[in-house]
């Protein structure tokens, strides 16, 4: 065990009661930051945040910080389980995709609320898991290799999705759709491991008619014991797809936003909880908080992935509309504790919104600030502006990332289309007023509008 | 330094910090934009600017600029008491 506070030693030292303690075991860019979780936890458990060494060695101010509001823990890269038994914690968790692994597998280790069995977030092995439960029609194989890539194709036919096992928000992902995709695929790529080639789903559209909206949702629950409790459904931005055929990376697929509450109409709504719901029963899902994306295509809702840890914007959205603590709520479940919910105040509506520069390399030109995107109407938050001069990776290719408020539906799609078109004129030198992406969702937007 | 100026200063601070302009609410500074790195440089901007520390859980815990206007104007005085 390394570089424990003072005051947790303190705690061990003279056996004094010590409070619940839950572990949360914490990397940058999770999807609840240390303010999140330190305020979430306030007056009911007490937080040790555990970071691994490789975390704690590349982000020492992070450290800092967080050991002058909370407990702090340095853990061995591979396993905690030295660290979690020294800290004598009652639970558990992590909000980053990355520390999963170790996360459950310290669980299991201490029979700590939320273990899973192994690989359950290796995309590979959840389909294989789904299917045997009849919980998914979609069929995918491992891919290591040109060769796999080429037999993979073969034995369930194109369109199909290459991807990595594991990964997040649609990065690394490549439509696979005839000969030439698989040939550029080969050409270009560098790196063949843990990646797999699924078959594609076939597109739908969002249920509700608005044709701005993907066809594609997220499912937030948290799971006690007994109940899989569906805390939120958010609509999708549609996905932004950027092909540079002369690139080192020729294809490159990114989110770009998220909006609750969802607008699927009842049926639909059901169903795509069923199906939810079906999908965590099958990979096992407990005393955990768990984001599930679902396609809704014209042969029905099919599982995209689950996640075993709340989604990226959903905390800060709900938040922003009044909803649960859903970082609370996934401390509490760490515990074994089932949370209390409060419902999402019926009326107002919350977005993020993260659109992409439409060229994916090189450096920003435009000159764009904070200020100037809080004045576009309905945005209550900016967290990221790509500045000029930097390299566009530098924010993952995203030009800013905002959050939006309108207190009534038709209000929140005029602030989206108010945004939309600001943004294209604010980064017009990196050619956002005339990406096709966004343009066609302007004019969706607009449409809808004009109904 | 009158209280007026500490609110000056201060919200200065919480401007640049935050990147925003115009008249600051009454909103906290997490729900302004901030977060964790943010709320880190306010503290530095501010041990800078006054030559005060103000903990980080002020503006974790109640992050308004009214509250941390009020902590401030505490930590002057209480240096100017002690410097007395």
């Amino acid at each position: 065990m390394r570089a424990l506070t003072a005051a947790a030693a303190a705690h061990r030292a003279d056996g004094a009661p010590s409070g619940v303690r839950v572990g949360v075991v914490h990397a940058p860019w999770a999807a609840a930051s240390v303010s999140d979780i330190v305020r979430a936890a306030r007056g009911w458990c007490d937080v040790v945040l555990l970071f691994r060494n490789c975390v704690a060695k590349r982000y020492p101010g992070l450290i800092a910080m967080a050991k002058s509001l909370v407990e702090v823990a340095v853990a061995d890269d591979d396993d905690l389980t030295t660290s979690v038994k020294d800290l004598a914690l009652s639970g558990l968790t992590t909000f980053h995709d990355d520390e999963l692994d170790v996360t459950d597998a310290a669980r299991a280790e201490f029979g700590l609320p939320g273990a899973v069995p192994p690989l359950r977030w290796d995309k590979l092995v959840q389909r294989e898991v789904l299917a045997a439960d009849g919980a998914c029609r979609v069929r995918a194989t491992p891919v290591e290799s040109p060769d796999d890539l080429e037999s993979g194709a073969t034995a369930l036919g194109m369109p199909g999705v290459l991807k990595p096992r594991r990964g997040t928000s649609s990065v690394g992902i490549s439509f696979v759709t005839d000969r030439a995709r698989i040939e550029r695929e080969i050409a270009s790529r560098r790196n063949w491991d843990g990646l797999m080639y699924e078959q594609f789903i076939p597109p739908g559209s969002h249920p509700s008619g608005a044709g701005w909206l993907a066809d594609y949702v997220s499912v937030e629950t948290v799971s006690d014991g007994t109940t899989h409790h569906h805390v939120s459904v958010f609509d999708k931005l549609p996905i932004s797809v950027a092909e540079h055929p002369r690139s080192l990376r020729p294809f490159d697929v990114r989110e770009t936003g998220d909006v609750v509450p969802s607008r699927l109409p009842r049926p639909a709504l059901a169903s795509v909880l069923a199906v939810a719901t079906k999908a965590l029963d099958a990979l096992g899902i407990r005393w955990r908080v768990s984001h599930t994306e679902l396609r809704v295509s014209p042969d029905g809702i099919e599982i995209i992935e689950v996640n075993g840890r709340l989604g990226g914007e959903v905390a800060r959205l709900l938040n922003l509309l009044g909803g649960p603590d859903l970082v609370a709520a996934d401390l509490s479940v760490a515990l074994g504790r089932k949370p209390i919910f409060t419902g999402l105040p019926p009326g107002p509506y919350a977005g993020a919104v993260y659109v992409p520069f439409p060229v994916r390399a090189g450096d920003v030109n435009s000159d764009v600030r904070r200020a100037l995107i809080r004045r576009l109407p309905g945005v209550i938050g900016v967290d990221e502006v790509a500045h000029r001069g930097t390299p566009r990776a530098a924010t993952q290719y995203r030009t800013a990332r905002l959050s939006v408020y309108g207190n009534h539906q038709i209000a929140f799609d005029r602030s989206l289309a108010g945004i939309a078109d600001g943004l294209a004129a604010l980064f017009a030198a990196d050619g956002l007023a005339d990406d096709p992406w966004l343009g066609l969702l302007r004019r969706r937007l607009h449409d809808d509008l004009s109904r | 330094m009158g209280d007026h100026e500490v609110v000056r200063v201060v919200s200065d601070a919480w401007r640049s910090v935050l990147d925003i302009e115009g008249e600051l609410t009454g909103q906290d500074f997490f729900e302004l934009g901030g977060d964790s790195l943010t709320a880190v440089a306010l503290v530095e901007r501010i041990k800078t600017d006054l030559g005060i520390d103000i903990p980080l859980e002020v503006i974790f815990f109640d992050g308004r600029l009214s509250t941390v206007v009020k902590i401030c104007v505490e930590r002057l005085a209480a240096r100017h008491v002690s410097v007395d």
